[in-house]
C-alpha cells in the first residue's frame, strides 16, 4: 500500500512538473526577446578589439547600424560620414546614450585589425563605435532581417544598400535612412524618441 | 553468404562516396550567364543536389509538430509576417485549402531555412536554382528555345488557384526534378542580392544613390523575360514575407566528379 502511495505521488509530481513547463512551449519561452527584435539572431560576432559579441549585447541603448565593408572605395566612407553627421546633431548626453555599429559584409577580408584601421582613418570615436565581423551565415541573416541587400561581385567588391537602420534599445527596427547624404533630421527625431523611451522605461 | 557480405560492402561504399538521396537529383553545374548580373560574365556553378519536388504541406506540418517555435501562433514577426501558414486550418491542422501533398506556401525565408536545417539541407542559391530551372523534359538547357520561354510566361500570366495541386502531378525535367515552373515561385538563399529598387523595378537600371556598386550590375539578356520576372519578384521580397504562391525546396553541396582520365 505504502509503495503504491509513494509511486502515485511520484507520478503526480512528475505530471505536475511537466505541467509547469510543457515541452511544447519550452522552445518559445527560451527566447526572451521581443517578437520583432533582431536580437533573436544568435550568431557570434567579433568586434574591432577582438572581443566576441552577440547582437543582444547591444541591448539597453538604441543602435545606429549600417552594413558595408572596409575596403569599399565607393559609398562606405560616405555612409560613415552620414553616421557622423547624425552624431553631430546630438548633444553630448544624447551621444552617450547611442551606440553605432558598422557590420562588415566582407568576412573574407575584414579582420578586426582592418576595421580598427578603417575607423582610425575616418576619425570615429571608437568608444561608441563598434565594427563587427562575422561569418557568411551571420551576415546574410542580419542583412535579411534588416532589409539590406548585397551581392559579391567578380572583382571582390560588393554591391550593397546604402542604409542606416535605427534599432530601439530592445533591438526592434524603428527607422531606416536610405541613400547617401540624406538630411539627418528624420533619423535624429526617431533617435531622440528612442532615447526618451529608454529613459521613461528606467 | 559471401555474396551478401560483398553486396553490403558495396552499399556502404556507395553511401560513403556520397550517394544521391532518393528525394534529390544531382546537377553537374557549369558555367552560365545569369539574366541579371555583371555584364557578359558567365558564372561558375559548382555541382549540387536539389530536391526533386517542392516541400509539401504534410512535410512542413511534421516540422512544426517537432518545432513549436515555428507554429503559426508562436513564430515572431521578425521571422514571419501575418500571412504565415494562414491558409492552414490551425497550428497543427491543414484543412481544405492546404492539401497534404500540395506544396507548402505562405512560408517565410526564415521558416524555409529552419525547416531545411532540420533536414540537413539548405535553400538553393539563386545561381543554382536558375541553373537547374533551364532544363525541360529532354534538355539540360532549354533557355534559348522561344517555345520553352513562352510556356513559362504563360504560367506566370495565370492566377494562382486557391487549392494548389499535388506536387506529383507536375511534369518532370530531364533530371527528374518537377515543379520548378508552373506551380509556385520558390525561395532562394540569396534572394536579397538584387539592387533594383521598388521604384525602378520595371527597368534594369541601378539607382546609385540607394546602392553602392563597385562594378556594373545590369540585365544581360532581357529576351529571357521569364527570368527577369523572377529576379524582379525576388527583389520585392523581405525575409519575413509570405505569399500564397511562394514555396521552397532544399539543396545541398555535391561532391565534385572525379576528372575522367
Amino acid at each position: 500500500m505504502k509503495i503504491s502511495a509513494i509511486f502515485l505521488s511520484l507520478i503526480i509530481t512528475i505530471a505536475a512538473s511537466a505541467e509547469e513547463k510543457p515541452s511544447c512551449c519550452a522552445e518559445k519561452e527560451s527566447s526572451a526577446e521581443a517578437a520583432g527584435s533582431v536580437y533573436q539572431l544568435d550568431a557570434k560576432w567579433t568586434s574591432q578589439q577582438g572581443k566576441e559579441l552577440s547582437l543582444s549585447d547591444f541591448k539597453g541603448k538604441p543602435v545606429l547600424l549600417t552594413m558595408g565593408y572596409a575596403s569599399c572605395q565607393y559609398a562606405c566612407p560616405r555612409l560613415v560620414a552620414d553616421l557622423m553627421a547624425i552624431e553631430r546633431e546630438l548633444s553630448e548626453e544624447e551621444r552617450e546614450a547611442v551606440q553605432i555599429v558598422f557590420v562588415s559584409i566582407d568576412p573574407e577580408r575584414d579582420t578586426p585589425g582592418k576595421m580598427t584601421a578603417f575607423f582610425k582613418e575616418r576619425n570615429v570615436d571608437q568608444s561608441r563605435w563598434t565594427g563587427l565581423v562575422g561569418n557568411d551565415e551571420a551576415v546574410l541573416e542580419l542583412s535579411v532581417a534588416i532589409g539590406t541587400r548585397f551581392r559579391k561581385l567578380e572583382n571582390n567588391d560588393f554591391a550593397h544598400s546604402n542604409m542606416i537602420t535605427l534599432l530601439t534599445s530592445t533591438g526592434e527596427i524603428a527607422h531606416k535612412q536610405e541613400g547617401l547624404g540624406t538630411a539627418p533630421a528624420e533619423m535624429v527625431a526617431a533617435l531622440r524618441k528612442a532615447i526618451t523611451d529608454v529613459r521613461k522605461s528606467n | 553468404m559471401k555474396f551478401t557480405v560483398l553486396l553490403l560492402f558495396l552499399l556502404i561504399g556507395v553511401a560513403i562516396a556520397g550517394e544521391i538521396p532518393p528525394d534529390m537529383a544531382r546537377a553537374e553545374g557549369g558555367e552560365y550567364v545569369p539574366m541579371f548580373g555583371e555584364i557578359s560574365k558567365p558564372r561558375r556553378v559548382a555541382p549540387f543536389l536539389i530536391d526533386r519536388r517542392p516541400v509539401t504541406n504534410s512535410e512542413f506540418l511534421g516540422f512544426v509538430r517537432e518545432h513549436p517555435k515555428w507554429r503559426r501562433s508562436n513564430a515572431g514577426k521578425l521571422f514571419v509576417d501575418q500571412g504565415y501558414l494562414s491558409h492552414w486550418a490551425g497550428d497543427l491542422e491543414l484543412g481544405e485549402t492546404a492539401p497534404p501533398e500540395a506544396p507548402v506556401v505562405r512560408v517565410s525565408w526564415f521558416a524555409a531555412r529552419a525547416y531545411l536545417k532540420s533536414q540537413g539541407k539548405r535553400l538553393p542559391r539563386e545561381d543554382e536554382w536558375e541553373f537547374a530551372a533551364r532544363a525541360d523534359a529532354t534538355r539540360v538547357d532549354a533557355s534559348k528555345d522561344p517555345a520553352y520561354l513562352k510556356r513559362i510566361l504563360e504560367w506566370y500570366g495565370k492566377p494562382t488557384p486557391d487549392r494548389l495541386p499535388d506536387v506529383s502531378t507536375m511534369e518532370k525535367d530531364i533530371r527528374g526534378v518537377s515543379g520548378m515552373h508552373g506551380l509556385v515561385w520558390e525561395w532562394v538563399e540569396d534572394f536579397n542580392n538584387q539592387m533594383v529598387t521598388g521604384a525602378s523595378r520595371s527597368d534594369s537600371s541601378l539607382d546609385r544613390a540607394l546602392f553602392c556598386a563597385g562594378g556594373a550590375v545590369n540585365a544581360t539578356n532581357v529576351a529571357d523575360y521569364a527570368a527577369f520576372m523572377r529576379y524582379a519578384f525576388r527583389s520585392s521580397l523581405e525575409g519575413n514575407y509570405t505569399t500564397s504562391n511562394l514555396g521552397f525546396r532544399g539543396a545541398r553541396d555535391a561532391e565534385p566528379t572525379k576528372p575522367t582520365p
